[in-house]
């Protein structure tokens, strides 16, 4: 099998291109980050890649509420790159900022959901623990992992009868653990997905949660391990997600 | 002729509540053209959008009920980001010019119109911004009026001034401190130039036959301030000749440097925007601790996010520029309960910012800078005290990692500017914002204290700056040098990268600006934000701009390096300055008075003090000891991947000490940083003061898991009135026991910042004087390098049975200045404060930290080892039998030396053999009630205070 190439957005204030750069590769796919404006005018570099991530950030300082101004550029200029990834079988993920301009293209037209600031108005960086509720290729052999989040616009609404559709595509993919969402997300949501599943938008960072000593009980649980002899893995759980976009391919 | 303009306004639907925008654009051409913006600006889901022009309207809907908004712009000329954004898709849609200007106001709509203006009142700061109370149904409709615009004259565009120079000491003094006279007689602004200052300027001028011009004098009150130059920190003192940083911070430096030899860690220490130490082979971290007071005072939002902004800029314009690998934020703050009212002015016109408003604005700013730019910010501390009512406290400080050498070789320290190479302006654009931050900083705030001084940070264009400076043009060698565009703005970039050369030429017309009118000495000093100046090879300029022109960063040549010996502004064919070099960067050195020693020691420390349970509960339950979750929660702390120890520990996420990062993921290295001060201390014992805050910041390293052969300090002296004798004194001596203790470690300062005048001198609501000085603060901040992330320990117990030992001296029965004492109540002024400590070896420790022996570790500090043990025990969820056989004074003293570590029980006899001073006290349980020498006190009572905010909510 050859590796799949993965190409990682950058520019405009997204932060994360790096870090999800390097769990894509801890996953075993190629990794090119690429600056949008350099994108735009190199429609060859998306047209011979698998998988596109959209990295959290904080494009255009959410000015006009978060991703609309880069999902705008990417609408503008890499709508059909990005429309025929996904066609070939390609797979895409937005990550929080990601999440928020995905949601804004032509991925998910007609849709009829946004990502609205949340509940409680304050922007919120803790860890959570998530559901796996939906099937996606994404989350494949995943049923329940923790991840932090870190946003201020997370809250997933939706159209009147959006929540139904959604639900009977089978794209409500990920939930916060207890039914209750920090963010006070419409049916404690986390992730949905369109496109069978292939294009994945969610608020947690995973990204975040790769390495075991990302865990906020690392130190606790890897002093009691050595105590038993054993050493805890260098990776967490959430490396799987990675793995299976590779896997997918 | 007037331009013809569109309205954009965006509002949540029926039903939703959110943010909306009211944006003013160059007029849409029709119909397509306004479906097209609402297209992009408008989320069909929860908001609703129109287009309003003199053509016709474009809405989603025709009406809307009438409800209550409240719209918040900023000032003409203040930077609008959002204005900026939205005008940057509308160009990338095609359908405004690219350079378009606009206007936006953000809106709130309210539930109800009853209490709006109080709310509105709230919302905006009317130094920078103006609001207003108007409704939906009356932003629903073309207004057509044009965006507000600086309107400036135009009559000084050009105008250079020569200046007269006054005969008299008396008016020498007036002129420094209202500003060289404009054309129309009014101060320009306070200057903050000493007496001696003005006679070897008046004597200069004279010897050289001609008058100094506007600019000249300009550029030496920039260079010369306290803000830039540290004049009182490099003054004579007696018991200091040469200044208090020759003889004790860079004195310690130098005398760690030589006993350590070839395994001296400092790559860079003092000489440029941080401090630098070794990594790995590869890499080094470099690391700089900013004030940000005088701006925070006035406008506490923007001061703030521009602090963190600013030191950020300090570590891209490091060497050739590192990146941000984590913010640390410091507040000194009055209390939320400080319902004080003061004025500027004696007309009480002009209010300080009310404690509450203080508050929430510096933890916002903070927020919006670190997070928006995409660094985490996992270390800080809050210190609440009446007396920073006045002038507030913010610390900013950023750590950057850099490669040791670029591509090309190059030692990545190293500048290298060549006469003849290009100086060229990257960032935003220079306005009015900002004129003289660096003098008014280094002078106390009252009436006469500019609001233009004031800024906004924008950290989007910083971030795109900064991706293309580290991640694309640094390692391309094309920039020879860069340096950021801090206070003084171009007037101390420029004049410190000219040192390097010998000299430089600025062509003043060929900066860009943000609108026309400014006159040649306000664009050289203004302070605007998101700027850096760089040296460039002439064959690599047009490189440069051109690629920081694809990534939506405007660059732009503005003058030359040279070797000279001056420095020369020009505007058009006109010379502005012609500055000798030398007499520049040689500012006359003050000399100072110190007054005798005030201490009177023997205090009498008897006090009647209940048991240790109410004390527990009542110390937990302090201001400055209390959880932060909340606030810990709104900084990014995650982001970069690259966390190992984060600010919340244990299954119950107490805040934590000491926090780590992992900077590069596939490298076993790590960065660990501390914080420590002890201002109320200060003011009873200065050295002891000093020696404990560094002591403690080491401690707290040591406890997680650093050695102290790879760590390293860094000093922020906030002092007041400090041309005064007796606060020099206590400047002397905090400065003398910061060079004892980092000599008795052997760990070097690397870089500092300091700010002699956080006074307030103003008005109370009757119009009578009053003044407000901080506390003498000295904030030590400290780093270390971790070889391998593993070696971090987390403070939180980790399990029942567990062995707790005191590592160290026990403490002292000496309450003075403790969290506890104030916390009680009682009269400080009996009670003994601790002695200074500068013996202590932590060495067996770091031993036993190697070996794996330690399960969990906290350095005791503020509530000492009370709060210690409380803290691990609560973090971890568990508890703690202990007999000690101290007395409750000692259990809550603040003495140094001392930590609290637990083990493993079948590792306990190891750790004693190994650690020197290690005193087995208990052991850890998972009772709900906590024994101390006997005494029982309940876990969920101590939890519950120390969960429980200012307004009496248990916040988790």
């Amino acid at each position: 099998m050859t590796q799949p190439r993965a190409i990682i957005l950058a520019g405009h204030g997204l932060n994360c291109e790096r870090e999800t750069a390097f769990a894509l590769q801890q996953a075993g796919a190629r990794t090119e980050i690429h600056h949008i404006n350099d994108l735009a005018s190199n429609a060859a570099a998306l047209s011979d890649a698998q998988i596109l991530a959209v990295p959290g950030g904080f494009s255009f300082g959410d000015h006009l509420g978060a991703g609309k101004a880069f999902a705008s550029a990417l609408n503008a200029r890499l709508d059909d790159g990005i429309n025929a990834l996904v066609d070939r079988g390609g797979m895409a993920l937005g990550i929080c900022n990601g999440a928020q301009i995905l949601l804004k293209t032509t991925l998910f037209a007609g849709a009829g959901v946004t990502l609205a600031p949340n509940a409680g108005g304050a922007y919120l960086c803790q860890w959570e623990t998530l559901r796996v509720t939906a099937a996606s290729p994404w989350l494949e052999g995943l049923s329940s992992f923790d991840c932090p989040i870190a946003h201020g616009e997370g809250r997933f609404a939706f159209a009147p009868q959006a929540l139904d559709r959604l639900k009977a595509a089978g794209g409500d993919v990920l939930r916060y653990e207890g039914d209750r969402a920090p963010n006070g997300a419409e049916d404690a949501l986390a992730g949905i997905t369109a496109h069978q599943g292939r294009v994945l938008a969610m608020m947690p960072h995973p990204e975040r949660a790769l390495l075991s000593h990302h865990h906020p009980d690392f130190h606790r649980q890897s002093v009691l391990a050595k105590r038993d002899g054993r050493d805890l893995p260098e990776f967490g759980p959430t490396l799987k997600l990675f793995e299976n976009a590779v896997a997918a391919l | 002729m007037s331009q013809a303009w569109s309205e954009i306004v965006i509002l949540p639907s029926e039903g939703q509540a959110g943010p909306g925008l009211r944006l003013t654009v160059p007029a849409l051409a029709d119909e397509a053209a306004a479906l097209n913006a609402l297209g992009a600006f408008v989320d069909p889901v929860t908001e609703t959008g129109a287009v309003f022009s003199a053509w016709g309207t474009v809405a989603r809907e025709e009406t809307l009920t009438a409800r209550t908004v409240l719209s918040v712009g900023p000032l003409p000329g203040v930077t609008d980001p959002i204005a900026k954004t939205a005008l940057e898709v509308l160009a990338d849609l095609g359908l405004v010019p690219t350079d378009a200007q606009g206007y936006a106001e953000r809106l709130r709509v309210e539930d109800s119109a009853v209490g709006a203006p109080a709310k509105l009142a709230r919302l905006f700061n009317p130094l920078i911004e103006r609001g207003s109370v108007t409704t939906t149904t009356a932003l629903w409709r073309f207004v057509g009026a044009e965006p507000p615009k600086v309107r400036l004259t135009g009559e000084e565009v050009g105008l250079v001034l020569e200046v007269d120079l006054p005969d008299s000491d008396e008016a020498l003094i007036a002129f420094s401190r209202h500003g060289i006279p404009g054309p129309d007689g009014k101060g320009r602004g306070p200057l903050g130039l000493q007496l001696s200052d003005l006679r070897a300027i008046r004597e200069h001028y004279a010897a050289l036959g001609r008058k100094p011009t506007d600019i000249e004098i300009e550029t030496l009150a920039q260079t010369w301030s306290e803000h830039c130059k540290h004049r009182l920190f490099n003054a004579d003192l007696e018991g200091a000749d040469g200044g208090l940083f020759k003889t004790f911070i860079a004195g310690a430096t130098k005398t760690v440097r030589a006993a350590r030899g070839k395994d001296d860690i400092c790559l860079s220490v003092f000489s440029d925007n941080a401090g630098g130490i070794v990594f790995d082979d590869d890499y080094l971290v470099c690391d700089k601790v900013e004030t940000h007071n005088s701006p925070s005072a006035l406008d506490p939002y923007g001061g703030a996010m521009t602090g963190v902004v600013g030191v950020n800029r300090d570590c891209l314009g490091f060497g050739q520029g590192a990146q941000p690998i984590l913010n640390r934020y410091g507040f000194c703050l009055p209390r939320y309960d400080d319902t004080s009212v003061l004025y500027r002015d004696k007309d009480g016109t002009s209010a300080l910012p009310s404690a509450r408003r203080l508050i929430d604005g510096v933890i916002k700013g903070i927020e919006d800078g670190g997070n928006q730019s995409g660094i985490p910010t996992p270390q800080g501390f809050i210190m609440f005290d009446e007396r920073y009512r006045g002038k507030p406290l913010v610390f900013a400080g950023t750590v950057g990692l850099m490669p040791r050498r670029l591509p090309d070789g190059r030692d990545a320290t190293i500048k290298g500017t060549q006469p003849g190479d290009a100086i060229v302006m990257v960032g935003g654009r220079v306005g009015k914002d900002g004129i003289h931050g660096a003098t008014f900083s280094s002078v106390a705030l009252d009436e006469s204290s500019p609001a233009t001084a004031v800024q906004i940070g924008d950290p989007i264009t910083q971030k795109r700056l900064s991706d293309a400076l580290i991640f694309e043009l640094r390692d391309q060698g094309l920039i020879r040098a860069l340096t950021d565009n801090g206070a003084g703005g171009l007037s101390s970039s420029i004049g410190e990268m000219a040192e390097e050369t010998g000299g430089a030429e600025i062509w003043l017309d060929r900066v860009p600006l943000k609108y026309p009118g400014l006159s040649p000495w306000e664009i050289w000093i203004s302070e605007a934000q998101e700027r850096m100046s760089l040296a460039v090879k002439p064959e690599n300029v047009q490189a440069v701009i051109d690629h920081f022109a694809t990534r939506g960063v405007e660059a732009t040549e503005i003058g030359c390096f040279t070797d000279t010996g001056t420095l020369v502004a020009t505007y058009e064919d006109r010379q502005a300055m012609a500055l000798d070099m030398e007499f520049l960067h040689e500012a006359p050195r003050l000399s100072l008075p110190v007054a005798a020693a005030p201490l009177a020691q023997s205090r009498s420390n008897a006090p009647a003090l209940p048991g240790v349970a109410e004390c527990l509960t009542t110390l937990m339950a302090q201001p400055n000891m209390r959880g932060r979750t909340p606030l810990i929660r709104r900084y990014d702390h995650e982001v970069q991947a690259n966390a190992v120890l984060k600010p919340l520990q244990g299954v119950n996420a107490l805040h934590a000490d000491a926090t780590a990062v992992r900077p590069v993921l596939d490298r076993p290295g790590a960065v660990a940083v501390t914080q420590s001060l002890f201002p109320r201390m200060t003011e009873r014992d200065p050295y002891a003061a000093a020696v404990n805050a560094v002591d403690l910041s080491l401690r707290q390293l040591v406890a997680m898991g650093a050695t102290l052969d790879r760590a390293a300090l860094l000093d922020n002296f906030c002092w007041c009135s400090a041309d005064q004798p007796e606060r020099l004194y206590q400047l002397r001596e905090a400065a003398r026991g910061c060079h004892d203790t980092a000599v008795q470690h052997l760990v070097p300062f690397v870089s500092g910042k300091d700010s002699m005048f956080n006074d307030f001198k103003g008005f109370d609501a009757d119009g009578t004087p009053l003044a407000v000085s901080a506390l003498p603060t000295l904030l030590i901040s400290a780093l270390a390098v971790l070889p391998d992330w593993k070696r971090a320990v987390s403070m939180d117990f980790k399990a029942a049975g567990d062995a707790i030992f005191w590592v160290g001296p026990a403490p002292e029965d000496a309450l003075g200045r403790s969290e506890l004492a104030l916390g009680l109540g009682l009269n400080d002024d009996d009670l003994r404060t601790p002695k200074a400590r500068v013996e202590a070896d932590y060495a067996s420790f770091e031993a036993a930290t190697a070996q794996g022996l330690v399960a969990s570790a906290i350095a005791a500090g503020w509530g000492g080892a009370a709060a210690a043990l409380t803290r691990s025990a609560l973090a971890g969820g568990l508890s703690a039998n202990v007999k000690a056989g101290w007395t409750t004074a000692q259990w809550f003293s603040e003495s140094a030396g001392g930590m609290l570590v637990t083990t493993a029980d079948s590792d306990a006899d190891a750790f004693s053999s190994t650690v020197a001073q290690a005193t087995r006290i208990g052991t850890v349980t998972d009772t709900e009630t906590m024994m101390l020498d006997g005494e029982a006190v309940s876990t969920t009572a101590v939890l519950n205070a120390y969960r429980t905010d200012e307004s009496g909510e248990i916040s988790r």
